[in-house]
């Protein structure tokens, strides 16, 4: 059950890192998010841990339905669609995609832990959103599989309490609800949300 | 006793703005607040002033003279700058450039963004130091795009992007830090207070790893050298207020978060080369920002390079590691948060009359805003060791522990570099401040004697630094290196 949902987490952002249309990278972040909050409900009825409920729940509903919904609806109200140009080119990012799992897995390969592996893929996979992509909205999402990376990462780790656990995951939520706000000013200033027009600050 | 006061002081000054629609009270109640702060922050420095750590709450908060040596940094610069946010609010709303909601949402934000630095100061938690440091980042995040123009965004969003990936590898990092300590009880292995009296991992290799990883993270925070990319922006664009307490005190808490992780380390036998990270990042700093500052045109840029230039100093104290050096480190931070401060509110000043931050558009400041030239040149002495102040002795010392340890090549470097920031500043600020064009009448600015009360009392701080430092200052701060290096 855990191996067939981790599956889904790993496909999933191979599959987000290469596309271009926004509406089809929020489709794979709600399906990974769905994911890591079954996995980590799957826990708290293993262990009978409040904790693991708490977090899953927390996750499935703000990252399954809130922030997709903010960003669909944003991406209909600034009529973007697809990343135009990018950084890295999709096929490319495919192969770094790849070769971050393997890094991630090869390193790790004495450890059990899978929740460890998937968690140092989505680092990578999440850090070659943010900087390979042009428009703010996609580093957002970028920033936001990180942020799953760490919810897996913690889960394996983890030995923190209640408060300290709610704490790193409404921080993270928060942030990215920052972001959004500054996407909304970033595209009412600069007609755009394309980070090309970010070149006033040099020396 | 005095955490419970504190967090009902900070839970005051932050729902205030929410629900008062007068901003003059509101930033009335965000002095008073601040001064009492300051009172409760003396009153605990005395407490712990004999060497013996209070810690509340099931040792959840945990106060030691490194963590009072931070709690004063941040509550003195919190008043002055509160003292300054008090008029620079009023002028921003009376020139029209800013809505009376939106000076409400500063005060919000600013007391929010102050809360979270005394939280870091305080806590004893590893985790909770790192949700503080997030906690910061949430805060400054909108008041450095406070004026939502391009340049603003730009540089929030940068700070966003580079400081969230900063801060997460900091969480990887700590992460596997906890996840080394597996063989111990599991409710005492995240209280720092627990871990540097502990300290055998289970395996020193993960140690290794995790404290690169926290070094590099939140080194970003910090703004160590090669991380520091972000800083340039978000200080010359930030309201001067918040530029002068992002600059003063959160690098300060950054560097001092890192700082706790190495005492941890620096306990494990076989891991002493970690403070070659210190040293090596340390120097890239100061040789980056030495060379930046030589070639900028923006003088609240250049402030922002001088921050990392002085991080760089402090880092390298810290890494060099003898009692002298680690002294100089701790009284530099000190120096530096007030120093600084002085500058990024000087500058400001002139910004709010010039509506300028080009260097070439301002010539001759002693004729047209005296008060401030003079505070601009004194600031200036300050931050770069000129003798009479207590620079000079921070960086001497430190430069002493260099020769101390035998690392000869690195007291050249950090001479070098010195030398060549002083060169800089003189050169920018002669030319700021006696220049005159031919042919140009210069009359005195109105707006010279407004808001200067913030930079005087630096300076009086600093003053009374140097009067006081044979004295309490020095043993506090003894005190704190005696917890790093024993």
């Amino acid at each position: 059950m855990i191996e067939a949902l981790l599956t889904i987490i790993l496909i999933s952002s191979i599959f987000m890192s290469g596309v271009r249309r926004i509406k089809l990278i929020t489709a794979g972040f709600i399906f990974q998010s769905a994911a890591i909050g079954l996995i980590v409900l799957k826990l708290g009825y293993e262990t009978g841990k409040v904790d693991y409920y708490i977090l899953g729940i927390l996750t499935i509903v703000t990252k399954v339905i809130i922030i997709p919904l903010i960003i669909n609806k944003s991406v209909k109200k600034l009529k973007i669609n697809r990343e135009m140009e990018l950084i890295v080119n999709g096929f490319v990012s495919y192969i770094i995609t790849g070769i971050g799992i393997m890094i991630a897995f090869g390193l790790l390969n004495k450890s059990q832990d899978n929740f460890l592996k998937t968690g140092i893929a989505l680092f990578i996979i999440g850090v070659l959103l943010m900087v390979a992509r042009k428009k703010a909205i996609t580093q957002m999402i970028g920033f936001l599989i990180f942020e799953n990376g760490i919810v897996l990462f913690e889960t394996s780790l983890s030995k923190m309490s209640l408060v300290i656990e709610a704490g790193i995951v409404f921080e993270g939520l928060m942030l990215a609800l920052i972001m959004g706000i500054m996407i909304f000013h970033i595209n009412r200033t600069f007609d755009s949300i394309n980070t090309d027009f970010f070149e006033n600050l040099k020396e | 006793m005095y955490i419970i006061v504190l967090g009902i002081l900070f839970l005051f000054m932050i729902v205030t703005p929410l629900i008062l629609k007068n901003l003059k009270i509101t930033g009335f109640v965000t002095i008073f607040g601040a001064v009492l702060v300051l009172g409760i922050v003396f009153k605990i420095i005395t407490l712990v002033s004999g060497g013996n750590p209070l810690s509340y709450f099931n040792e959840f908060f945990y106060i030691d003279s490194l963590s009072v040596v931070q709690l004063l940094i941040t509550a003195s610069i919190n008043i002055i700058v509160s003292i300054y946010s008090y008029k620079y609010i009023g002028n921003e709303i009376k020139e029209k450039i800013i809505s009376n909601r939106r000076g409400k949402f500063y005060y919000f934000l600013f007391n929010f963004f102050v809360l979270f630095m005394m939280f870091i100061a305080l806590t004893n938690n590893i985790v909770a130091m790192w949700i503080g440091l997030e906690g910061t980042t949430l805060t400054t995040a909108f008041l450095i795009g406070f004026n939502i123009n391009k340049n603003s965004l730009e540089s929030a969003w940068k700070y966003i992007i580079i400081c969230s990936i900063g801060i997460g590898i900091g969480l990887i990092g700590i992460l596997i830090f906890v996840n080394a300590y597996s063989n111990q009880d599991g409710s005492d292995v995240l209280k720092w207070s627990h871990l540097v009296k502990n300290s055998n991992p289970q395996s020193t290799y993960a140690i290794k790893i995790a404290f690169t990883l926290i070094f590099v993270g939140i080194g970003t925070k910090a703004g160590l050298a090669p991380m520091h990319t972000w800083l340039p922006d978000a200080h010359s664009e930030a309201p001067s207020p918040v530029s002068a307490m992002m600059s003063g005190v959160l690098l300060n808490l950054a560097l001092y978060v890192i700082l706790r992780f190495y005492i941890i380390t620096k306990h494990i036998p076989g891991l002493q080369n970690t403070k070659w990270l210190f040293i090596i990042f340390g120097c890239v700093s100061l040789i980056i920002s030495s060379f930046s500052i030589l070639r900028q045109l923006n003088y609240k840029r250049m402030l922002a390079f001088s921050s990392v230039e002085n991080m760089g100093i402090i880092a390298l104290g810290l890494g060099v590691g003898s009692r002298i050096a680690v002294f100089g480190a701790l009284l530099h931070s000190l120096v530096h948060a007030f120093g600084k401060s002085m500058l990024f509110l000087t500058a400001g000043n002139i910004l709010s009359a010039y509506k300028t931050k080009r260097i070439d558009k301002i010539n001759s400041l002693i004729k047209t805003m005296p008060i401030n030239a003079v505070f601009l040149i004194l600031g200036m002495l300050v931050i770069t060791g000129a003798p009479p102040f207590p620079a000079f002795f921070s960086e001497y010392y430190i430069i002493v522990g260099t020769v101390e340890t035998g690392n000869y090549i690195i007291t050249a470097l950090y001479s070098f570099c010195l030398l060549l920031v002083f060169a800089g500043f003189l050169r920018v600020f002669i030319k700021i401040v006696f220049n005159t064009e031919p042919g140009v009448k210069y009359a005195k600015m109105e707006v010279d004697k407004e808001n200067t009360l913030p930079l005087a009392l630096c300076f009086v701080s600093i003053i009374i630094m140097s009067l006081f430092m044979n004295g309490y200052l020095s043993n506090m701060i003894n005190n704190a290196v005696s917890i790093i290096c024993d």
